[in-house]
């Protein structure tokens, strides 16, 4: 007997379900359930995955939601077809929008405004008849069902019957039938899914005891009683309803009259605002020839066959429209003086660069449009931009007025459980005291939980829990379940949508965190829903160049970042030096170690090296080719003389995803459309049945063009090796630009580049401490925190000078340094206690002040000052008693200890006399030190990490630096089973260490934790 | 929780007597029945329960699991 489920939830019910629509579809086709609905609690962010995989699986998925009518519980609604989906969206968004934010419920107003187009259930226990039962009994069932009835015509109000085994449900049943026989409302019956076997009871039940903030082992009456709210074969829920085979009946016909809306198969593009009866297509034509004029001068008459071809895609597609609203955005943006670069694909459009939207020039570089649109794909293009992360939002903000409020939205992500999060929570609701918890989260290896669970006795940093490991063990299996799963909705760093018609239409909004009307879909889901989505993303190093600009031009007013030398040798030098920390996308150890391999000379080298660092050319070895090739170490080779002209600029080595589509066509004549699918799916399909589709089709048609069999087969395996963790080269282009106009900055002007890092933080690889080290190696001298000379932010009192802001004293806050500075006084402040008064801080953040050395310019006398603001005695102190100033390493501690960073040194160099006595390098000594010599040192540990590898042999990657250097040092897989335990969890950050200099920095035989000789408390 | 001695189920897997404190109870009516997990994480067989009135007017309720019949509560 086929059957059906008109109740269900999902994950994205956060907490209240525990799998995800697919695998919801897949049980109930296995159980030969025809029709499912799905109703996650207030909302439908599961819509999409759920029509998608309803298709797959032949089963009717119906779209529903269940909402909390305020002060009454739990109602079901499900949307019949497009007008029911509409009304759907527009009474959950009410019901979000209009309450505080995680507390959603309805109206009575929204429900009789909407309720008519919905079918209603009355829902379970917890549902509008469960509750009225349990607060007034059948009056009360009598009165509500009264209520509904002016709301919800005839048809479409039924009483919900469950199968949920639950005590009382004979009685309770009884009673909504006889309530349904005298107001004559149907019955039907549900199971009040919520996950989709019995087994899966364990992890719901976990899910309800973080929901409710308690362990397992305490009762709740929220927490159910039995395990019966699963996909039930119809056979049993007939058995068990066997009583009321109405509300069966009733089941089955209702799911044959809702019609799934239809979702999937439309667009909501905007109109651009145009003069009276533009025509979208011939005005964006107008606007790029222009542009191409602008861009190319001269030889703009060359470009325009391109330009054509593009502009012809765009028309054929229908994206006029959306290539002039990015248009209107870039140059909005630009007129405000807002920093900002198109990144992406985008920059593969000629187009896009004449309109002012990328700075790549996609002609001269040969780029593929393909890999941006193409006929075939049909999809929305992703244009992606980057802004100066202040001004971001000044953006958005332009863009809600342009097209209205309510057709613009910013995009949802979907926090999931993450290994860490799932092993904290779901091992609080098991009742682990919250410190075994932490320390486990933090030894956690990187790797999947089924993975550790299976090599738990491999992994040297969790053989501290040895006494517990079968509990252990135990919480990881259930963490696992959780993990991937969706938590709760967040933002989308960049995404906003912009519709057509009201968003409420397609789906509807919710306030995140900080206020802002966000679609409950994320970015993926946007797209699959016909929206139009920009990027429009916030990045903190275009703050850092703003603000070294700013810097730079204070002193020499001349300067243009925009007209920074293209090709600077001493720049250059630099790079090759593996010295570019703070350089944008060039600084982390693995693009330094490329560096001092690769040499770069010129920006093609910068190109290569972005695309080069990354898993697809890592693990197809094309690392090594590529650097010995452009070093001349080994010759140029082509698999094939066609390819000489793709791939000469990357030396015979496949390197861009461009090159891939170009491949494709060149060798086996696909459309350039065709090949970009091929690219595709060997991105995003990589089952190994599908890849052999592929490389069957690739090589037929390359042999039919007179390709030798073997030259495809070796091609189509380069191919297929690197295309699916690939780098696009418009992407690495654009990128590049910012990588060596960030890198010409801190060559030229270190204390103003420095300045903005810092004052752009938290962004980039590394952390303060480590950029004030590399300031202070490159010439800059460091000022250290004072209550009347620092400004909220890192200024810079002289040229080569910088002075620490107050703005980076945790616990202060913007708003607490910001105070400080505007109620300094003409003649600065005297003493503690009148920052107190005059700022309005409290005793805590004045006494981190004083620990920090922020008085240091009033007297030296910390403890004196600290004892005077206990005391409240502004007397006691002046003038200064010529007390003994803390030793150098206890103020360095106690810098760490209160801002984690080194205002007047790093950590280590107090230290350096004794260290050098006992035998111990520098990071600058041990760098001087010729390849092969073993050496001894003391240094801190910066980011231990140790990547997951296909053989299981893990090797740790981390950097070690103290006041002369940073120098990255890996670990063998023995040295991490011996000395693992030191660098994983709660660590010591300072470490002895014992090694090898090879050319990449230090093999570490041995290493132990180094605590300082003395206390330094 | 005490274990029963015997437990008579009809074809549904319902109680119809049991034999209780060396009394054999017929079941009259069975008054309701539900399922029940008890505590899962250490685990504990989730249980079958019934609540029924026995011809000696007595309520109890009975409950099954894995490991056999076992009595709940008994009211007076």
């Amino acid at each position: 007997m086929a059957g059906v489920h008109l109740h269900v939830h999902s994950a994205f019910s956060f907490l209240e379900g525990t799998a995800w629509p697919q695998r919801l579809l897949e049980e109930a086709a296995r159980q030969a359930i025809e029709v499912v609905a799905l109703t996650d609690l207030h909302r439908v962010s599961g819509v999409v995955p759920f029509l998608e995989a309803a298709a797959a699986y032949g089963v009717k998925g119906v779209v529903g939601a269940e909402v909390t009518v305020a002060g009454w519980g739990r109602l079901v609604l499900l949307a019949a077809g497009d007008a029911g989906y509409r009304a759907l969206s527009e009474v959950l968004q009410a019901a979000h929008l209009h309450h505080p934010r995680g507390a959603p419920a309805v109206e009575w107003e929204d429900l009789e405004r909407w309720g008519p187009e919905l079918v209603a259930l009355t829902g379970d226990r917890s549902g509008v008849m469960g509750r009225a039962w349990w607060e007034g009994g059948p009056r009360l069932m009598e009165e509500r069902a009264h209520m509904l009835q002016r709301v919800f015509p005839p048809g479409r109000l039924y009483l919900e019957m469950t199968a949920s085994e639950l005590p009382g449900d004979r009685q309770f049943h009884r009673l909504l039938a006889d309530l349904g026989a005298h107001r004559r409302i149907p019955l039907v019956a549900t199971n009040a899914v919520h996950y989709p076997t019995k087994a899966d009871f364990g992890l719901f039940d976990l899910f309800a005891c973080i929901r409710l903030g308690q362990p397992v082992e305490a009762v709740h009456p929220e927490r159910r009683l039995n395990a019966e709210n699963y996909l039930k074969r119809w056979e049993e829920m007939a058995a068990v309803l066997a009583p009321w085979p109405q509300a069966l009946r009733n089941a089955l016909a209702l799911a044959e009259r809702l019609e799934p809306p239809n979702l999937l198969r439309r667009r909501h593009s905007p109109r651009f605002p145009l003069p009276a009866g533009g025509d979208p297509q011939r005005y964006l034509t107008r606007l790029v020839e222009a542009g191409v004029r602008r861009r190319y001068g001269a030889r703009w008459r060359a470009v325009m066959g391109r330009v054509r071809q593009e502009l012809a895609v765009i028309a054929d597609t229908g994206f006029a429209d959306y290539f002039l609203v990015v248009w209107d955005v870039a140059r909005w943006a630009r007129r405000q003086g807002i920093r900002f670069a198109g990144r992406g694909s985008a920059a593969d459009s000629v187009v896009a660069y004449a309109l002012g939207i990328t700075a790549v020039d996609a002609y001269a570089r040969g780029l593929q449009f393909e890999r941006f649109m193409s006929r075939e794909r049909r999809e929305t293009p992703d244009i992606d931009i980057d802004f100066d992360a202040r001004r971001r939002d000044e953006v958005v903000e332009y863009v809600r007025r342009r097209y209205g409020a309510d057709r613009v939205a910013r995009v949802a992500t979907y926090q999931t459980y993450r290994r860490r999060l799932a092993v904290r929570e779901i091992g609080k609701a098991l009742g682990f005291p919250s410190q075994e918890l932490d320390r486990l989260a933090k030894s956690l290896p990187e790797a999947p939980l089924g993975q550790i669970r299976e090599r738990w006795e491999a992994i040297p940093e969790l053989r501290r829990f040895r006494a517990e490991a079968a509990r252990m063990r135990e919480l990881l299996r259930w963490a696992e379940q959780a993990e991937g799963l969706p938590r709760h909705l967040g933002t989308h760093l960049g995404g906003v949508v912009i519709s057509g018609e009201p968003v409420v239409a397609v789906g509807p909004c919710e306030r995140s965190a900080k206020g802002e009307v966000v679609l409950a879909f994320d970015k993926r889901d946007v797209e699959r829903l016909g929206l139009l989505k920009l990027d429009l993303l916030a990045l903190r190093a275009f703050t850092a160049v703003e603000a070294a600009v700013g810097a730079v031009r204070r002193r020499a007013p001349e300067f243009s970042y925009e007209a920074i030398p293209a090709e600077d040798p001493a720049t250059y030098r630099r790079l090759q030096q593996g010295e570019s920390i703070g350089v944008f996308q060039l600084e982390s150890p693995a693009q330094r170690a490329l560096a001092l391999r690769l040499r770069p000379e010129c920006w093609e080298d910068l190109v290569a090296s972005l695309a080069l660092i990354r898993p697809g050319p890592i693990k197809g070895n094309m690392v090594d080719p590529f650097v010995n090739r452009r070093r001349g170490r080994e010759p140029v080779r082509y698999p094939h003389p066609d390819l000489e002209p793709i791939l000469a600029k990357t030396y015979g080595v496949v390197l861009f995803q461009e090159q891939v589509i170009a491949i494709a066509s060149t060798l086996a004549g696909f459309t350039p459309g065709e090949a970009d699918a091929l690219r595709r799916v060997m991105t995003h399909g990589r089952s190994h049945a599908e890849m052999a589709r592929i490389g069957e089709q690739f090589k037929a048609k390359a042999i039919a063009r007179g390709v030798e069999p073997a030259v495809a087969e070796t091609v189509f395996q380069q191919l297929a090796g690197y295309a699916s963790y690939g780098f696009n080269e418009a992407h690495a282009a654009a990128f590049a630009e910012t990588a060596y106009r960030t890198a010409y900055l801190l060559e030229h002007y270190p204390a103003e580049y420095f300045l903005g890092l810092l004052n752009a933080q938290p962004m980039g690889y590394y952390p303060v401490d480590i950029l004030l080290v590399e300031a202070r190696r490159r010439g800059v001298v460091v000022e250290p925190i004072d209550i009347n000379r620092s400004a909220v932010a890192v200024t810079q009192p002289a040229p080569g000078r910088l002075r620490l802001g107050l703005g980076m004293v945790p616990g202060l806050g913007s708003a607490g340094a910001a105070a400080v500075v505007q109620n300094r006084p003409a003649e600065g402040y005297r003493h503690p206690v009148e920052v107190l008064e005059r700022a309005g801080l409290d005793e805590d953040q004045v006494a981190t002040l004083i620990r920090i050395g922020a008085f240091d310019g009033i007297t030296q006398d910390r403890t004196g000052l600290l004892a005077s603001l206990w005391a409240r005695d502004r007397l006691g102190l002046l003038p200064p008693r010529g007390i003994e100033p803390w030793p150098w390493e206890r103020r360095v501690w106690w810098d760490y200890r209160y801002l984690g960073f080194g205002q007047r040194a790093q950590f280590l160099a107090p230290w350096r006399r004794e260290l050098e006595r006992q035998g111990f390098l520098s990071v600058a000594a041990v760098r001087r030190r010729p390849l092969g010599q073993p050496v001894r040192m003391v240094a801190t540990v910066y980011r231990p990490h140790r990547p997951p590898t296909r053989s299981g042999r893990l090797v740790v990657f981390l950097s070690l630096y103290d006041e002369t250097g940073v120098l990255e040092a890996w670990l063998g897989p023995q040295g991490y089973q011996r000395f693992g335990q030191w660098l994983f969890g709660p660590r010591w950050p300072w470490v002895t260490v014992i090694g090898h200099v090879r050319p990449q920095g230090l093999a570490i035989d041995a290493l132990r934790p180094w605590r300082p000789p003395r206390m330094l408390e | 929780m005490r274990a029963i001695e015997a437990v008579w189920p009809d074809r549904q897997g319902r109680p119809r007597g049991f034999r209780w404190r060396r009394r054999y109870v017929r079941v009259a009516t069975v008054l309701e029945s539900w399922r029940e997990v008890r505590a899962w994480w250490r685990g504990e067989p989730e249980l079958r329960c019934w609540r029924v009135e026995g011809e000696d007017g007595g309520i109890y309720e009975l409950a099954q699991s894995a490991d056999g019949w076992w009595m709940l509560k008994v009211y007076d």
